[in-house]
């Protein structure tokens, strides 16, 4: 006879699936308060969402790239590439921003275009040609500043990086959120959207029922693209100044939020709403290591093991 | 004298008993078949032979002597080897890499001493009358030929019984007489063949024995000689299979939906097929697996390009280029392959029926939620899918479900043209007789449907009209009033032309 | 089939690694850069690429083995590194120092690889991934060791892993003595079969009853040792250990494998090849070293396009034959 499995949803496994992330976010904020308690008020949680808010932007594209089982290590590149590239052509002229920064927002809309062509048409493996690109771009940008950046960010700009509504909401932030609850209203409530999960879900079956795969796919990397040159703008509002380092720790760092947020590479699971926390747990990694004096070094070595620990956890799932 | 002893062997799996109290024993030098529908527990009773699965309860005794198989490789050190129905060769080797593999004769510091190799293997091909160069690589091997290979890999490992599961699934006519030579050389030069098919003429041109499993149990052992088809039928199936369903004649004046044309391809899969589809008819394409029926069947929808011919939907010249192309003529596709090409396993019923029809419930994009919940538990009712709720994982269903899922996907999209690619595959007994009941059902509603089938009792009870390839080309033609097994076997086997 | 058929058959047939091939390609570019820049050909020039060629080569040979078997080994870069501290930190100008630092810098690549391995096989975890966070925890381990003086390696050390003379050196030496090691494990042994075969179908490995775990573990230790040598030689040559000093070798090696004809996935490729591609990449290094000499330019920079354009282009070559 038809042997039927009654599916009964565990509460207890659904809501740790799905929300898991955010016990772990509540842990790690919590270690955050007891270790430096002056700063674990609002005006400090919101200045930590302000500091976060480039990096959760550019994750929210690479928890897209991820989902279809890809990986895009060029979002480093952009970001530099984008900032560098806008604070030399803006020269401090402050009614040069809004045109520059449309035009580097079809940047990156191209670059992530390019990604995705090459991964499509060409079909070379999306972490080849993330690489790659991220290889070119930086070759790119070096040989456009040779060496030595200049340039200044006039006011209108820091407003977007640094700027806060009734002086306590940072303007990155409310970017930040919004672009996310955006997306993540894309992804669960239209028709791309349904069609981007069912390839990640299985790609040969979501193509037998009529998904165009190449186009979903060309689209995600695209949006990769494009939100890292969003992130860039934030970044190099927030900054101030040049900096040829700005990009450099964001694609890793990216795929990082992203798993930790419960993304995974098969199976179509996860989404933009872990990657928030992801994005949190990360930067308060940092800050937190960084307090306790272990600099780049720990938070390598910590970031390695967390991610290990936790596709190895989510693949046990699975088992 | 036995061989091989198997006693009480019990198998449970999460949820069926895949093994109930089995007791069987094979003979030295025998060839013994082992039938029975899908599910019925041969692929387990194998496994556990082969060492890859361990008995629950029972024993295995080999020359009288109890053996435990915990693992693969104490099997094939004990004389059992596999012969897999899957493709188990490595295309980027040559053969006699590929033969050798997992055996080679190593001198000092594990070197392969090639010269050794290739005498054994040349012996061994002496031994089954065959002839193979081995230096050719793997990949450029036709089915039959990789199949021997597989054979002569087995054999290296001084198989004493070697184990075959459906070596004939992809093998034209020709060449399964040519591997049947060589089982009798097998058999000649001493060694056990355990042979499991579905063909159930084959069975009885090649084996000795044959045993039936049904249900996770042995209902009996026979010699070939002394047991007809229909007994045999029987017992596998327990029932009587004249339950025909009655002929159909309300779509013969009916307008022609789908029409072909000279239809050639670039690999020679199809040399030149023509036939026309009329509304509300079921016309199934029947012949040995292979011979072309995949490819015309993906080619309308649109997974497989042609070279030449054309097509006609509803009369007008159509060009299929893809997937998209076909859903928006109107044509839906029930791949062989549910799991991986006709499902998302791990996402919902709902998720899965509602993704080819998006597009028919949206404003700007954005899906109408309610009314795509509607339509899903619609197609639920309508198609008798057993759920609890429409947000299961579509993993936990059952086989016989999941195929309604797949079907479910379509309907929406109120399809003219089903494509059927092994409709009832991998699905048990009692909820194949479902899924034919609502294939007539949509045909009687208008809906124009074809099956490829490698099934001879589906494609002999269940459509209106029959065609056979072979070797790309339609060698027969019935309507089912008309057909006869034999004439259809005939036609399969490229000896009428049409 | 007669001669002249096996002979075509063996060399272009599409499933033989193509190895010739890339060397007809190597030949090829040899050719072109010496019309360009004649200054290629000097012997000073030359066995100054043969020398720059060691390291890349030696990392490349276990890369080259992890990617045949159908994985891939991003943490290479960070281990040389480690290593150069490792060596740097311990050694000391007695013999027995430099001899026991020597055996506990290759202990530790052993120790990488296995943990490589390890992490591959029993957690399930992608190779991509496994190896991206062990770099990220190698890396971090390095930044810990690292010093600005740099630490020390002994003269007597330095001396004996860089003498040359004209063409010939030890490094190469040392490079060519593992090719014949590995040679003889690819293509002689059992060994060397197994790891085709896990590249090109694990299912049909486990099925001939060889266990599949123990084949990709080996690749993954036989990467870290080969790593470990090339951190070894590393510190040798620059007389100091650097936390950054192995970051280039990551890609590089990848992209020589791959541009040698060894696909990503696996199974099929082989040493002709890798090394070929280990040529093709250090003289496009040796090469655009030259030309922005020539021409007044920063090579630094166009270094990372070339190095990504040349990889895309190798993928999207091979694609197409395949």
């Amino acid at each position: 006879m038809s042997e039927i499995k009654i599916y009964k949803p565990n509460q207890l496994s659904y809501f740790m699936k799905n929300f898991g992330v955010y016990i772990g976010l509540i842990i790690l904020l919590s270690i955050s308060g007891i270790l430096s308690p002056q700063s674990f008020n609002p005006v400090g949680l919101l200045n930590v969402a302000k500091q976060t808010a480039g990096l959760g932007i550019v994750a929210i594209g690479q928890t897209m790239v991820i989902l279809t089982g890809g990986i895009d290590l060029s979002v480093g590149s952009i970001i530099t590439f984008i900032h560098v590239f806008s604070i030399g052509t803006i020269l401090g002229n402050a009614q040069l921003v809004l045109p520059v920064s449309l035009f580097c927002l079809l940047l990156g809309l191209v670059f992530g275009f390019l990604n995705g062509l090459g991964i499509t048409k060409a079909r070379i493996s999306p972490f080849v040609m993330t690489l790659c690109m991220d290889f070119i771009l930086r070759g790119l940008y070096l040989i456009y500043t040779k060496g030595q950046p200049r340039g200044i960010v006039p006011n209108n700009l820091r407003f977007i990086g640094r700027g806060r509504i009734l002086n306590i909401v940072p303007v990155a932030f409310l970017i930040w959120i919004g672009i996310a609850f955006l997306f993540i209203l894309v992804l669960y409530r239209t028709t791309w959207g349904a069609r981007l999960y069912a390839v990640a879900a299985n790609s040969r079956t979501a193509q037998l029922s009529g998904v165009k795969n190449d186009t979903i796919l060309m689209s995600v990397y695209a949006l990769s693209g494009l939100l890292s040159a969003v992130a860039a703008l934030v970044l190099t509002g927030d900054i101030g100044a040049v900096s040829l380092g700005l990009g450099r720790d964001y694609s890793l760092d990216s795929v990082a939020a992203t798993v930790i947020g419960g993304t995974s590479f098969v199976g179509g699971i996860g989404g933009v709403e872990g990657t928030i926390a992801g994005a949190y747990i990360i930067k308060l990694l940092t800050s937190l290591l960084q307090k306790i004096n272990i600099s780049n070094t720990g938070k390598l070595i910590i970031q390695g093991f967390l991610i290990l620990f936790i596709v190895g956890a989510y693949s046990r799932k699975k088992n | 004298m036995i061989l091989l002893e198997c006693k009480d062997i019990t198998k449970f799996f999460p949820g069926v008993t895949a093994l109930n109290h089995v007791s069987i024993s094979f003979n030295r030098a025998e060839i013994h078949a082992l039938v029975g529908e899908n599910g019925a527990g041969k692929s387990t009773l194998i496994k556990i032979i082969a060492g890859k699965y361990r008995p629950d309860t029972g024993e295995i005794y080999l020359k009288g002597k109890k053996v435990q198989m915990t693992e693969p490789r104490k099997a094939i050190e004990q004389g059992i080897s596999t012969v897999f129905q899957e493709y188990n060769l490595l295309p980027h080797l040559r053969i006699i890499e590929n033969i050798i593999l997992g055996n080679e004769p190593v001198g000092k510091k594990d070197r392969i001493d090639w010269q050794k190799a290739r005498a054994i293997c040349i012996q061994l091909m002496e031994n089954l009358q065959i002839n193979i160069d081995l230096d050719l690589y793997a990949g450029d091997l036709g089915a039959a030929e990789a199949k021997m290979v597989e054979i002569l890999k087995a054999l290296v490992s001084k198989a004493e019984i070697i184990i075959m599961d459906e070596p004939t699934a992809a093998l034209p006519e020709k060449e399964v007489e040519a591997l049947f030579r060589l089982i009798y050389n097998l058999k000649a030069s001493g060694v056990t063949v355990i042979y499991i098919s579905h063909r159930i003429n084959e069975i009885f041109s090649i084996a000795d024995r044959v045993s039936v499993l049904k249900d996770g149990k042995i209902v009996g052992t026979f010699l070939v000689n002394t047991i007809n088809q229909d007994e045999l039928i029987r017992l596998m199936v327990g029932r009587e299979i004249s339950s025909t369903f009655p002929y159909r004649h309300n779509f013969q004046d009916n307008p022609v939906v789908l029409s072909l044309r000279n239809i050639e391809d670039q690999r020679r899969h199809l040399k030149g097929i023509s036939f026309d589809l009329r509304q509300g008819e079921i016309l199934a394409i029947g012949g040995m697996t292979g011979n072309g029926q995949r490819e015309i069947i993906r080619f309308l929808f649109g997974s497989y390009p042609i070279s030449k011919g054309e097509v006609y939907y509803e009369g007008k010249k159509v060009s299929i280029r893809s997937p998209r192309d076909a859903l928006h003529l109107g044509i839906g596709f029930i791949p062989d392959d549910r799991r991986n090409e006709g499902l998302a396993v791990t996402q919902s019923v709902r998720k899965n029926i509602a993704l080819p029809s998006l597009h028919l419930r949206q404003s700007i994009g954005f899906i109408h939620r309610r009314k795509e919940k509607e339509i899903v538990e619609k197609m639920v009712s309508t198609l008798n899918i057993l759920v609890p709720m429409i947000s299961t994982p579509v993993q936990n269903l059952s086989g016989g479900n999941q195929q309604r899922v797949v079907i479910a996907k379509w309907l929406p999209l109120k399809p003219k043209v089903l494509l059927f690619h092994e409709p009832t595959l991998g699905v048990d007994v009692g909820a194949k007789m479902g899924i034919y009941q609502l294939m007539r059902q949509f045909a009687d509603e208008g809906v124009a449907i074809l099956m490829v089938t490698s099934d001879m009792i589906e494609l002999l009870r269940i459509p209106d009209r029959i065609l056979v390839f072979f070797e790309g080309k339609i060698t027969g033609e019935f309507f089912r009033q008309n057909a006869t097994e034999e004439e259809i076997m005939f036609a399969a086997s490229g000896q009428k032309e049409v | 089939m007669n001669k002249l058929y096996s002979f075509w058959y063996q060399i272009f047939h599409p499933n033989r690694h193509s190895s010739s091939f890339i060397w007809l390609v190597l030949f090829g570019l040899v050719i072109i850069v010496v019309a360009i820049v004649p200054e290629f050909i000097q012997i000073s020039n030359l066995s100054n690429v043969l020398i720059q060629m060691v390291p890349l080569g030696l990392v490349s040979l276990g890369q080259g083995l992890v990617i045949l078997g159908g994985g891939i080994d991003l943490s290479v870069g960070s281990q040389i590194s480690l290593v150069t501290l490792i060596a740097a930190n311990t050694m000391t100008d007695s013999p027995i120092i430099i001899i026991l630092s020597l055996l506990l810098c290759l202990g530790a690549g052993v120790g990488f690889g296995t943990l490589n391995g390890l992490l591959v096989q029993k957690m399930s975890i992608p190779p991509l991934i496994v190896t991206l966070c062990t770099s990220f925890i190698f890396q971090g381990l390095a930044y810990t060791l690292h010093k600005t003086t740099g630490g020390y390696i002994p003269s007597s050390f330095q001396i004996a892993l860089t003498r040359s003379w004209g063409l010939f050196s030890i490094p190469f030496l040392l490079f060519l003595g593992f090719v014949g090691i590995e040679f003889y494990l690819l293509y002689r042994t059992r060994f060397g079969r197994y790891i085709y075969a896990l590249g090109g179908n694990e299912e049909v490995l486990a099925n001939a009853g060889i266990s599949v775990g123990r084949i990709k573990v080996s690749t993954y230790v036989i990467a870290g040792l080969m790593a470990a040598m090339t951190g070894l030689y590393l510190a040798a040559r620059v007389k100091s250990g650097g936390a950054l000093y192995g970051v280039p070798f990551t890609l590089n090696s990848v992209t020589a494998v791959v541009v040698g004809g060894t696909p990503l996935s696996g199974g099929v490729g082989g040493l002709g090849g890798t090394i070929a591609g280990v040529a093709i990449v250090s003289m496009l290094n040796n090469v655009l070293n030259l030309i922005s000499f020539r021409f007044n330019l920063q090579s630094s920079f166009y270094k990372e396009i070339l190095t990504g354009l040349v990889l895309v282009i190798a993928m999207i070559f091979y694609r197409k034959r395949s």
